[in-house]
């Protein structure tokens, strides 16, 4: 399929193409993929008509760098990026000390939520010729040496704050526990829909824990093998000695097809 | 069904076998038996089906006929009928057991198994049992005959050759007499005689009479000849006449000799089918030329030996302790009287005479057993693979060959015995015995009763091994060195031999030990013609007429015993390196000695004196004293000791001297003893430290700051504060939980640290901010303070929480406390983050962590939504338990590793500073080197473990280079705590699962299936590579030990940079340690000391920038390149594109990523948007980058 080309902007498969530089003195850029937002089911973050889908979004992109590139083509109301495509908001940060997700590097995707509904379709008629510009003497990017010293300083943590937090969590923690062991308590004993009593770590006799089917661990109680005499009748004896002519042959067998590898692979000639 | 079973079978017994009751020894014998034969069983699956049955009922009946010739029925009879029975009742009983799996190969036929065995194949299976080490070790032995023994075509050829030859020889005309000394007549033929001849004149007449015949000797004769470079040795009998009575006199029968050689070689020179004509001299010695021989189309070459018939001369004439060269004729004074009594003895030239006459005799010394044949080539073998085989210093086969003849006479071998056996029989008890004190004799009783007694051999010669005749010594050229070189390997062997847990087949007889790697130390004496000047100062005149002039043979075996005099107790072994005898065209002159350039020895150092810097000497009032004086010379002084004693000492160093000097003091010492001994000075080239350089960072000397030699103080300073900092943390009161164990996790904990912390502070331009500094990006990196990781485990309490968050918490929660308590009650800066708390201590900074054991269960437990456990391994357990658990026990170990062998941490660290200054650290971790390093002490086989850096290292090349890690785990007996049965479950395991394992396979005792340090990395392409450079350093080391440091090492440090796609240069302010690279950058001011900095303001820490730049790099750019960078102080960034990336792909969403369209193509594809990327490496290491280079 060839490349339409009209208007000056480039749609390849439904995707406006529109090359990024970081700065007005950069040679080269990456491109950037627009698409109005457009997926089955309603959500309120990211509304169908309002919302521009892009892909390719450099690492060092900001919301706020993104906010800024788009503007010229409608008030924009909210800018979220992603590691990959979802629904909704980023979740919600819990904890400042404690991130569930280590926050990754690489390619990410945005949305854009605009306040009027043409400015997708503003945006998606980008030209191809004109770069966006991300980083401007203004409004710069934080990148390389900068960023790095500026993360070194970030590092240290405030032990007062910190302390709270930990304390607060672990009051939370600790009743949501407390709560448990009562539900658990309450629900002992007492049979559900179908006549079945669970019986938990609590329950007076303990239960073994349920592990799954396989999943037995051996707690190496081995029972002992039961000694049996051999050799006892002499037809054992002579079992065994068959048995014994038997390994030697295997092992024989086994040792001419290592030889022969390794005589494939040249290994005798000593020097 | 189980008692059912075992009433059929007794009530069979008992109808079979009434009133036969079982006496309890019986039973007692039956049960040991048993146990026996069930150990051996026990593996073998019971496999029978229906359809076997009426065979092997069959077969059982025959056994009992043949059961006299079959081993294995034992000593008791056993009833026939009832044996049939019994078996028949348990086959059908355990025929349902049919389907089971078979063993792993299902080539084996179980019928075949279970066959009746025939005699030869019983044999076999015994011979294999019991002569064999295993069945294995048998057929390998098998192979490798067949592949060094001469074929029987190719030895039919050679005989038919020889037979032309010998006519050919024979056809020589009788040429006319000459006097000796006039030899225009073989210019005229355009021959050179090949000896020197010195002094030129000499009495007698020689005339040439074609000899009377060829007989082939040596191994050619008794069949031992091995490939490659085989030779044939043949003995031209010069006839009777060319003798004249006094021709054994000064060196006149030599001449005549080398003569007769000479003719001959004219002679063949005009033959068509003779393609190559050279001489040489026999085993080195240059009184005995020979020619070597080749014909056309024939690879073997022939040594023409040219000597008297037997009987042309008496034997008792060469009496070792007989004069036949005299001195006025040797030193050509004509004024001296001729005094016959007082000439000093000639044991060399009357032995070199003697192995002509004694040709015959020796001849008989073989035999035709086939076992006794193979086990001499194997032997052979042996002795090359440890370059022994060669002509100057070398241990030849033919005394291997004759002291396994003196074996059989001794009774200490059989005719019948296999190779196997022989093989090592023969070097048990060559590790048993020294020829230097006990020399050993072939002689008969027969042999008349004048030949020179034992203690005169002793007198004359280093090493004894007397012939058939009772008047050769075999070994006279031999010196002491050489000998105990054999039999240590000897013992090497045996001690392999008796391990049942390595390869003993491919250490002895497959691997190489060449000079350089066996050595510790190596040193080189270029210019050897100077030594002509030291045989007047070590007083060797006679032994010079001895050897007629031949300076080097005179001198060598008196400087080899000064070294090792001076040396004493720090070296195990001396050697001087093998050389193959010079060749020589027959046109040109003969050189004076067949030894080249150079000598080269080579030290085996004992550690645990080695690196003393003091020889402390006899007390000053002993005899004794004088002597050692007089051997130190001037160096010699009066010394009291702590004990009160005076004694004569030397000293070396002073007391203050860094380890990396105190490792070359051998090297000092010889440089002294030769120079004040013998006055040769520059002409030592001395390999012992050449890698050191390496090793040590370039700081600038700094008052009050100890020294940096290779880094061993920086060590110990670093474990010093931390062993200081472990006693605050288990003295610590006030702790919710106190803590158990304190393990430091980081390489110098090991000591593998390449570059270890250093605790000074240097002036910076970082900003202080409270209680730390801070980077600034636009001023230069500060310099680079390592964190140290310290693991720390808390004691067991009931109250943590089974959840993964919690328990973080609670962490923090605990280094909070411990950041309060360190700060109040011992005044240590700390800063405590949320996974660790950091300690400066005296300007270290420890990282303490806490581990928790519970957490590998609760991060490999999931629940299923139904309520179910499921307990499976994660990458999330792996890491932590690697961490928590494998890590701290792998350091503690390699730290013992560490205190056994000194060499080891200077071998892992010069592994590891050449694995990154290839680029290639990131790809292989530090760990796996490490045990890579253990591996080579602990199973050093076949070398003994390494006592010095650069052998060491260029072990670790060599393993590198070779190792075959698609077969073969390397297995690595840590605390020798493998079991036998590890040996069998480890490899077979290995090999089941092969495809599923890490590349690089690294099993320990702690590790045995799981390979941790191998787990991810590395990959295929960067193995091979890796394989490929160590080859390629490997050469450089080796033609720069073997030639005497003429080439830069370092340039197997330096990487080339042509093979990456795109190269980063990086701005050299900003490496954070810059004064660890190869090449320390010229534009760089070294570090200053900072007297005024405060000691309790944190440093800027773990802060490389380069490091920060190539995670982002990586985890970006993971799809499309690799990156290679030298972390210790590496000034470029390698970057090659993957194949994968380069290549055009489909327009879809899920490959958008940093790709771009295709526009002017009719479909529009995807392609990686190359330029954009290169753009976003400046970009990304702004401030950091000057330039990027695009090789391709």
């Amino acid at each position: 399929m060839a490349a339409p080309i009209s208007h000056g902007h480039v749609l390849v498969e439904g995707f406006t193409v529109v090359p990024v530089r970081y700065s007005a003195k950069s040679k080269a850029g990456h491109c950037l993929y627009l698409k109005s937002h457009n997926v089955q089911g309603q959500d309120g973050f990211k509304p169908r008509e309002r919302t521009l889908f892009i892909l390719n979004v450099p690492s060092y992109c900001t919301e706020a760098c993104l906010k800024r590139v788009f503007s010229p083509c409608g008030k924009v109301l909210n800018v979220y990026i992603h590691d990959k495509p979802t629904s909704g908001p980023s979740p919600p940060k819990i904890s400042k000390f404690f991130p569930l997700t280590t926050e990754s590097l690489g390619f990410k995707v945005a949305y854009i939520v605009f306040k009027d509904v043409g400015s997708v379709q503003k945006a998606c008629q980008l030209p191809y010729k004109t770069p966006l510009i991300l980083s401007t003497p203004e409004t710069p990017l934080l990148t390389g040496m900068r960023k790095w010293c500026a993360d070194y300083a970030a590092r240290q943590v405030d032990i007062g704050e910190l302390q709270t937090e930990v304390s607060n969590y672990m009051e939370k923690f600790e009743s949501r526990m407390e709560q448990e062991k009562e539900e658990a308590k309450e629900a002992e004993g007492v049979p559900d829909a179908e006549g079945w009593v669970t019986v938990t770590r609590h329950t007076k006799n303990k239960a073994a824990v349920k592990f799954a089917v396989g999943e037995h661990r051996h707690r190496g109680r081995k029972r002992k093998k039961e000694k049996d005499i051999a050799s006892f009748y002499s037809f054992q004896l002579r079992e065994s000695k068959r048995e014994h002519i038997a390994t030697l042959r295997k092992k024989f067998e086994e040792d001419k097809q290592r030889i022969a590898l390794m005589k494939a692979a040249r290994k005798f000639k000593p020097y | 069904m189980k008692r059912m079973k075992e009433i059929t079978l007794l009530s069979n017994k008992d109808l079979e076998r009434p009133g036969v009751l079982i006496s309890p020894e019986q039973s007692d014998e039956d049960g040991l038996e048993g146990d026996e034969d069930d150990e051996m069983v026990s593996d073998s699956p019971h496999n029978y089906n229906e359809e076997d049955l009426g065979r092997s009922v069959n077969a059982n009946d025959n056994d009992e006929e043949e059961g006299k010739c079959t081993p294995t029925i034992g000593k008791r009879k056993v009833n026939g009928q009832m044996v049939n029975a019994a078996t028949t009742t348990k086959r059908l009983e355990t025929g349902h057991d049919a389907s089971e799996p078979l063993a792993k190969n299902p080539r084996v036929d179980k019928k075949a198994l279970y066959k009746i065995p025939t005699n030869e194949e019983v044999n076999q299976l015994k011979e294999t049992e019991n002569l064999f080490h295993s069945s294995l070790f048998r057929l390998q032995i098998t192979e490798l005959l067949k592949e060094v023994k001469l074929k029987d075509k190719k030895c039919q050829e050679i005989t038919d050759k020889i037979k032309s030859l010998q006519e050919l020889c024979s056809s020589v005309p009788p040429g006319n007499p000459y006097e000796i000394s006039d030899q225009s007549w073989l210019q005229k033929k355009k021959g050179k005689i090949s000896i020197v001849q010195h002094p030129h004149e000499v009495k007698g007449q020689f005339q040439f009479f074609p000899p009377k015949k060829l007989q082939i000797c040596g191994s050619f004769h008794h069949e031992t000849c091995i490939k490659p470079n085989a030779s044939v040795d043949v003995f031209v009998e010069m006839p009777m006449e060319c003798f004249q009575p006094k021709d054994y006199l000064n060196h006149r029968y030599l001449r005549k000799r080398a003569l007769y050689l000479a003719v001959l070689a004219t002679y063949l020179s005009k033959q068509d089918s003779v393609t190559h004509l050279q001489y040489t001299y026999h085993h080195g010695n240059s009184l005995k030329p020979i020619l070597l021989v080749k014909y056309k189309g024939q690879c073997v070459r022939i040594h023409l030996h040219v000597g008297a018939e037997t009987g042309a001369f008496k034997l008792n004439r060469f009496h070792i302790c007989k004069n036949n060269v005299r001195c006025q004729w040797f030193t050509q004074q004509t004024t001296g009287e001729s005094d016959v009594i007082n000439q000093p003895a000639t044991p060399l030239y009357n032995t070199s005479i003697l192995q002509d006459l004694t040709v015959q005799d020796n001849l008989q010394c073989g035999s035709q057993s086939a076992g006794i044949r193979d086990g001499i080539c194997l032997l052979k073998v042996w002795l090359r693979q440890r370059e022994l085989h060669m002509d100057i210093g070398g241990f030849s086969g033919h005394i291997m060959s004759m002291y396994v003849w003196y074996l059989l006479l001794k009774r200490k071998l059989h005719t019948l015995m296999s190779s196997y056996q022989v093989m090592r029989n023969t070097l048990l008890n060559l590790s048993q015995c020294n020829w230097t004190k006990e020399g050993i004799s072939l002689r008969r009783g027969t042999s008349d009763g004048k030949c020179p007694a034992m203690a005169e051999f002793h007198a004359a010669f280093e090493t004894v091994f007397v012939d058939v005749t009772g008047y050769v010594n075999l070994c006279a050229k031999m010196t002491r060195t050489v000998f105990h070189r054999v039999k240590h390997e000897a013992e090497l062997a045996i001690t392999m031999l008796e391990n049942g847990n390595v390869d003993s087949f491919d250490m002895l007889f497959m691997t190489p030990v060449p000079f350089f790697r066996k050595f510790d130390h190596i040193f080189h004496l270029s210019h050897i013609e100077e030594l002509a000047n030291c045989v007047e100062k070590l007083g060797l005149q006679d032994r010079l007429m001895d050897c007629g002039g031949n300076y080097v043979d005179t001198c060598l075996s008196s400087i080899l015993s000064i070294v090792s005099e001076a040396l004493g107790q720090r070296v195990k072994l001396i050697q001087m390196a093998g050389i193959p005898a010079q060749q020589w065209s027959i046109s040109e002159e003969a050189p004076i000695h067949g030894y080249g350039d150079k000598i080269t020895v080579g030290l085996l150092l004992n550690t645990d004196f080695s690196n003393s810097i003091l020889d402390k000497g006899p007390s000053a009032d002993s005899e004794e004293a004088k002597e050692f004086r007089e051997f130190w010379g001037k160096k010699s002084e009066l010394r009291r000791f702590q004990d009160g004693s005076i004694c004569e000492a030397v000293v070396w160093l002073p007391a203050t001297s860094t380890i990396s000097k105190r490792r070359l003091v051998c090297s000092k010492i010889i440089q002294y003893i030769l120079n004040s001994q013998l006055g040769i000075e520059k002409d030592i080239k001395y390999m012992g430290g050449q890698l050191d350089c390496l090793l040590q960072p370039q700081l600038p000397e700094m008052e009050g700051v100890p020294a940096y030699g290779t880094g061993e103080e920086q060590h110990i300073t670093v474990i010093q504060t931390f062993d200081g900092l472990c006693k605050i943390l288990r003295s610590l009161d006030g702790l919710p939980l106190a803590i158990i164990t304190i393990q430091g996790v980081c390489p110098v904990f090991r000591f593998t640290e390449v570059f270890p912390a250093i605790p000074e502070r240097f002036k910076t331009s970082a900003r202080k901010q409270a209680t730390r500094e801070l980077p600034l990006s636009e001023k230069a990196c500060p310099f680079y303070t390592p964190v140290l990781k310290v693991l720390c485990v808390l004691e067991t309490s009931g109250k943590w929480p089974e959840d993964l968050e919690a328990i973080r918490r609670l962490k923090a929660a605990f280094y909070i406390k411990l950041g309060e308590t360190l700060r109040k009650d011992h005044s240590l800066p700390v800063l405590v983050n949320t996974d660790h708390i950091d300690v400066l201590k005296t300007g270290f900074v420890f990282r303490i962590s806490i581990g928790y054991m519970r957490e590998i269960t609760l991060h490999k437990t999931t629940r299923t939504p139904d309520g179910l456990v499921k307990v499976k391994d994660t990458e999330m357990s792996q890491e932590v338990e690697q961490e928590i658990v494998a890590l701290p026990k792998l350091t503690s170990t390699l730290h013992g590793v560490h205190q056994r062998y000194n060499a080891y941490s200077g071998t892992a660290r010069l592994a590891k500073r050449w694995l990154s200054s290839q680029l290639m650290s990131d790809y292989i971790s530090d760990e796996a080197v490490d045990l890579i390093v253990t591996s080579l002490f602990l199973c050093s086989h076949p070398f003994t473990p390494p006592s010095s850096f650069l052998v060491g290292f260029s072990r670790f090349l060599q393993l590198l280079s070779t190792f075959n890690w698609k077969i073969s785990p390397l297995m690595i007996n840590l605390n020798e705590d493998f079991t036998k049965e590890d040996y069998i479950d480890i490899p077979s395991k290995f090999t089941k699962e092969r495809s599923t394992l890490p590349l690089m396979y690294i099993s320990t005792p702690q590790d045995k299936f799981k390979s941790h340090w191998t787990r991810k990395s590395p990959s295929a392409p960067i193995l091979q590579r890796l394989v490929l450079l160590a080859r390629e350093s490997l050469q450089v080391i080796q033609t720069e030990l073997m030639s005497g440091g003429q080439i830069d090492v370092k340039q197997i440090f330096r990487p080339p940079l042509g093979i990456y796609d795109v190269v980063l240069h990086l701005r050299c302010k900003q490496l954070s340690r810059p004064h660890q690279a190869v090449d320390c950058p010229s534009e760089l001011n070294p570090p200053e000391l900072d007297y005024n900095r405060e000691n309790d303001v944190f440093p800027v820490t773990d802060f490389d920038p380069v490091q920060l730049f190539l995670a982002e790099l990586r985890t970006i750019y993971e799809d499309f390149a690799l990156f290679f960078y030298d972390k210790y102080g590496g000034s470029v960034i390698g970057v090659l594109w993957k194949p994968s990336a380069m290549q055009q792909k489909e327009f879809t969403v899920s490959s958008l990523k940093g790709r771009m369209p295709t526009l002017n193509e009719e479909t529009v594809h995807l392609k990686t948007n190359t330029e954009a990327i290169l753009e976003d490496f400046r970009i990304m290491g702004g401030g950091l980058v000057t330039r990027v280079e695009t090789k391709r």
